[in-house]
């Protein structure tokens, strides 16, 4: 599903230019939980953001379901990323302007779905989040897993092939984080591709597949 | 989808409470200011649109005024085909009409041809345009003045007397004419008894020129080619040894606002350049208003940093997104638009009052005037919210949802420019409402080289010279009464009596205007010669044989040595007269134009013009003795009184009121500038709480981080004072080259204008910067 090669990304200002990915080969299959290691500033973010079509390669090739991606515009790279991809983040980023069910209803609007079918999606992904009775709440008035539960209702409303998450568990507590991790597991068995980064080697252990960064380059990768 | 469109504006309108006050207060201020300069600027521009043959008619005029022969109008459209139709109209004022027993002065009564009616679409509510005037002795009224005179009866039929005189009989009654017409009329008589009123053969009077003629044109002509005809067919009737006069025709719909070179026309107009000015102040206080909801909207932004990446990386497009600030934009514009028409509703009669207009809010009721504002509503709505979803839509997501205000920061810039934007245009206003009152004060303060405080002024008949001179001791013997004259013109009317003289041994002779006199009137003015003696009834021959002129004749005429004692040959009356005396070149007219050259005779057969000098202490019990001494000599005659002063501070009414105006809107507008920079400036700050809070732990002061703050608004105020001064300056120049006579463009009053507005800045500014140079470091950084 994921195929990446010679992957490189380079910040560049106006007198210095920083490798964040120098070479990255990583394959990903359709149906695999694969979490990404590494200490700080070792890409791992960047790779994340590449691979979610949020951010372009400076060099390389990224095909995602066997289409080359590498080079897409901001437009064409959006296209994509409706319905297929779902993203959980550390920080959760949920709208606080938008109460749960209009934050998690967000994707299905931008894929123009009806209103009842998007009602039933909504009130049926909390259900199962078990975030239901929230539905009318703001993310203010919720605890830091309830608002990750939130997050992840809204990536997998639009049933995406892929969820991406990056440091899912980073703001919350133990039972919270285990409570998070076991989610994606039961996505990821479910048939979703899941692609983690992470810190916590806890949270690695929910995966199938370890793959360790240092540097911008992938030093390490091991199964779990 | 617009669901939510709607859902986060509504939330976000709510959550930043501050800022959508301050966006939607100014947004409807200006907006209202807008829609009031719309109805203004509408109803000047629709001055003699609803004559439905207002597309052919045409005006005749003369270089420095509009007012012809009377035999003028039925020559040229004899000779030239173009021309369908005629008609002239002879103004008058004072005019006595008595009903029943009943007397009336009017001052708006017009002799017409019949064709007027047909030319012109008043409204009839009794006859009709064709059945009236064409009758020697029929009138026809408007409905005011038809009330006025018979009350709930029909006025049909029904006769009154004008100048105690001629009869006429009532045939139609029109609506009264509307305000937006170039002329006001209360009455109309007809033209057909010329004969019996003027005399036999009256159209035969070429200089006679007191009759406005309009001409309805044929579809097709050229206005060059007409106008050439004209000149040309009209050298017949040139005095001879006269420059040729040009003659131009003024389609009906121009009259109005083209007219302002004209020295005194049928009654004040407006200029174009007040309709462009005030244009002008409607779109720079919505460019305010603009640039504060687009500032506020963009420094807005920074709190949604977050919604923006999560909207994008959920797959909202550019266009989506931009849609979206667009749709919030709208929704902000629609709820100004109606806060503004209430405003508009509430602060009209205010308006009417400074413009002198009498504008209604139901014109807005007008469809096309409706769908055209809320057409201007959706495009400035739709402009306003472009660039601000432009810029938020083109923000990477993996920046954005790194939430760091950094990627967002380069919009600064942008608002810093929108800001200096702002303060130019608010310097730029400053700066013409100060030249604008120091030509006011100028014009009113001028010292015009004659006493214009406590001399009354009248107009009646005051029959032969000996019923006069009785007149004239009846007042004199009143203790505060210290002068008395009549002459055909005094101070503050227009020079229009215009005859020729020729020094003599001279081989041509120039025109020059006339004033006709009567001993003590340069007295009773407080006039004093500058060279030989005034007029004197200790002189036998000074009423036959003597003239005064003012310097400015002098030069003209082109008398070398001692004028004093040299022949003039006159014309009005025609006689040979001494140069008795010279006085100084008194503002007789108007400041905006040169002093005219002007000769002064005696002559009591053209004075109509009563002037009373009185003792300063008691003007008003004054005004009303004298008032009682003519009307016990003049019992037939209806009296008024005005002062001479408050006859000329009316002469620059329309430039202290535009000024008041100005005035006005530049406060509004400095106020707008100034809501949009606490804006702003709030949203800056709050950017750099924790900058301050690092330089403050470590050692910086208050004022230093005030001063740091502040710097930032003192650039972009220097470089708006760049970018304003020449403009002010060019509109200004342009705006008294309308003034004969001028206040000087000082530099000190562009620097002025830059202080001022720098003040203001920095006192808003320093408010806020002063609270959050205050703050505990501590707490910023925490905040962070």
């Amino acid at each position: 599903m994921i195929k990446t090669e010679k992957l490189t990304k380079v910040f560049s200002t106006e007198d210095v230019e920083t490798f964040a990915l120098r070479g990255v080969d990583v394959h990903v299959r359709k149906g695999e939980f694969v979490a990404i290691m590494g200490p700080s500033g070792c890409g791992k973010s960047t790779f994340l953001n590449i691979v979610g079509l949020l951010d372009n390669p400076t060099g390389g090739t990224y095909s995602f379901n066997g289409t080359d991606v590498s080079n897409l515009k901001e437009e064409d790279r959006t296209q994509y990323r409706r319905g297929n991809i779902g993203f959980v983040f550390q920080s959760f980023n949920l709208i606080d302007k938008l109460n749960v069910y209009d934050n998690v209803e967000l994707p299905l609007l931008y894929l123009k779905m009806k209103g009842a079918e998007r009602k039933k999606r909504v009130n049926e992904v909390l259900n199962r989040m078990k975030i239901g009775h929230r539905a009318k709440h703001f993310p203010q008035q919720l605890s830091g897993g309830q608002q990750q539960r939130v997050a992840i209702s809204r990536a997998v409303v639009a049933n995406p092939v892929l969820i991406l998450a990056d440091e899912p568990t980073g703001n919350l507590d133990t039972k919270n984080g285990i409570e998070v991790m076991n989610l994606l597991s039961e996505l990821n068995q479910e048939g979703a591709t899941v692609l983690m980064v992470t810190h916590s080697a806890r949270d690695a252990g929910f995966a199938h597949r370890t793959i360790n960064l240092l540097d911008g380059q992938v030093i390490r990768e091991n199964q779990n | 989808m617009l669901k939510n469109y709607f859902k986060i504006a509504f939330a976000n309108l709510i959550q930043s409470r501050v800022y959508s006050l301050i966006s939607i207060s100014s947004l409807s201020i200006g907006l209202a200011v807008c829609i009031l300069l719309l109805l203004y600027v509408s109803h000047e521009l629709s001055y003699d649109r609803y004559h439905e043959k207002s597309d052919n008619i045409y005006r005749l005029c003369q270089e420095v005024h509009p007012y012809q022969a009377p035999g003028t109008a039925k020559y040229l459209a004899d000779n030239l085909p173009e021309i369908k139709s005629f008609a002239r109209i002879l103004p008058r004022d004072n005019i006595l009409v008595k009903v029943d027993n009943q007397i009336f002065k009017e001052d708006y009564v017009a002799w017409v041809d019949a064709e007027l009616l047909e030319i012109f679409s008043f409204e009839f509510i009794l006859g009709s345009a064709a059945n009236s005037l064409q009758q020697p002795g029929t009138a026809v009224l408007t409905e005011e003045t038809a009330r006025k005179y018979f009350g709930d009866e029909n006025p049909i039929g029904k006769m009154f007397k004008v100048s105690s005189e001629y009869d006429y009989t009532v045939v139609g009654v029109i609506k009264d004419i509307p305000q937006n017409s170039h002329f006001t009329f209360d009455l109309f008589l007809t033209l057909a008894d010329g004969n019996k009123m003027f005399s036999e053969n009256w159209m035969d009077n070429w200089g006679w020129w007191n009759f406005l003629v309009y001409f309805e044109m044929s579809d097709r002509f050229s206005k060059p080619d007409l106008e050439a005809k004209i000149t040309e067919l009209m050298k017949s009737y040139n005095v001879t040894d006269a420059p040729v006069t040009q003659f131009t025709v003024q389609n009906i719909k121009d009259i109005h606002l083209y007219s302002s070179h004209f020295l005194g026309d049928i009654q004040p107009q407006n200029s174009i350049t007040y309709v462009l000015i005030f244009s002008a102040i409607g779109l720079l206080i919505l460019l305010i208003a603009g640039f504060n909801y687009i500032n506020l909207l963009t420094a807005n932004a920074t709190t949604r940093v977050t919604e923006i990446g999560v909207r994008k990386t959920f797959g909202a497009s550019r266009t989506q997104l931009a849609m979206q600030y667009v749709s919030e934009s709208m929704i902000v514009f629609f709820i100004s638009f109606c806060i503004s028409l209430i405003l508009v509703r509430l602060s009209l009669p205010l308006f009417n009052e400074l413009s002198g207009k009498e504008l209604s809010f139901y014109f807005l009721a007008n469809v096309n005037i409706l769908m055209s504002l809320l057409g201007m509503m959706i495009v400035l709505g739709v402009l306003a919210g472009w660039y601000p979803a432009f810029v938020l839509s083109s923000y990477s997501p993996v920046k954005v949802m790194k939430s760091s205000k950094s990627g967002i920061g380069s919009g600064f810039k942008f608002r810093k420019i929108l800001v200096g934007a702002q303060f130019t245009i608010v310097i730029v206003l400053i700066a013409c409402a100060t030249v604008m009152l120091r030509q006011i004060s100028f014009i009113q303060e001028k010292e015009l080289g004659f006493d214009k405080e406590a001399v009354l002024t009248s107009i009646f008949d005051f029959g032969d010279e000996a019923k006069y001179n009785t007149l004239k001791q009846a007042l004199l013997n009143e203790s505060f009464v210290s002068g008395v004259s009549v002459a055909s013109r005094i101070p503050s009317g227009s020079l229009s009596n215009e005859g020729r003289v020729r020094l003599e041994g001279q081989a041509e002779g120039i025109a020059i205007s006339y004033v006709h006199i009567t001993f003590d009137y340069f007295r009773t003015l407080g006039i004093e010669p500058v060279q030989g003696r005034l007029f004197s009834g200790e002189f036998e021959t000074d009423a036959t044989e003597a003239v005064i002129l003012n310097e400015a004749a002098v030069k003209s005429i082109g008398i070398q040595g001692n004028p004093i004692g040299q022949t003039l040959k006159c014309n009005w009356p025609k006689s040979d007269r001494i140069i008795v005396g010279i006085i100084d070149d008194i503002y007789f007219e108007s400041l905006y134009n040169k002093v005219k050259p002007v000769v002064y005779v005696i002559d009591y057969s053209m004075a109509y013009h009563l002037i009373v000098k009185v003792k300063p202490s008691d003007l008003v019990g004054s005004k009303n003795a004298i008032t009682e001494v003519c009307q016990s000599i003049y019992p037939d005659e209806v009296i008024e009184f005005a002062f001479l002063d408050q006859i000329l501070e009316q002469r620059y009414q329309k430039e202290s009121k535009t000024f008041q105006l100005m005035g006005f809107f530049a406060v509004l507008a400095i106020f707008l500038a100034c809501m949009g920079l606490l804006g702003v400036a709030s949203f800056m700050m709050a950017s750099r709480t924790k900058e301050i809070g690092i330089r403050k732990v470590n050692g910086a002061t208050i004022s230093e981080v005030m001063q740091m703050l502040n710097i930032s608004f003192v650039r972009w105020m220097i470089i708006a004072f760049i970018i304003a001064t020449p403009i002010a300056y060019y509109g200004m120049n342009k705006w008294l080259e309308s003034f004969a006579y001028k206040t000087a463009l000082s530099w000190w009053i562009f620097v002025f204008a830059g202080f001022i507005s720098l003040v203001i800045v920095l006192l808003t500014v320093s408010g806020l910067s002063y609270s959050t140079a205050r703050r505990n470091p501590v707490e910023a950084l925490r905040y962070e």
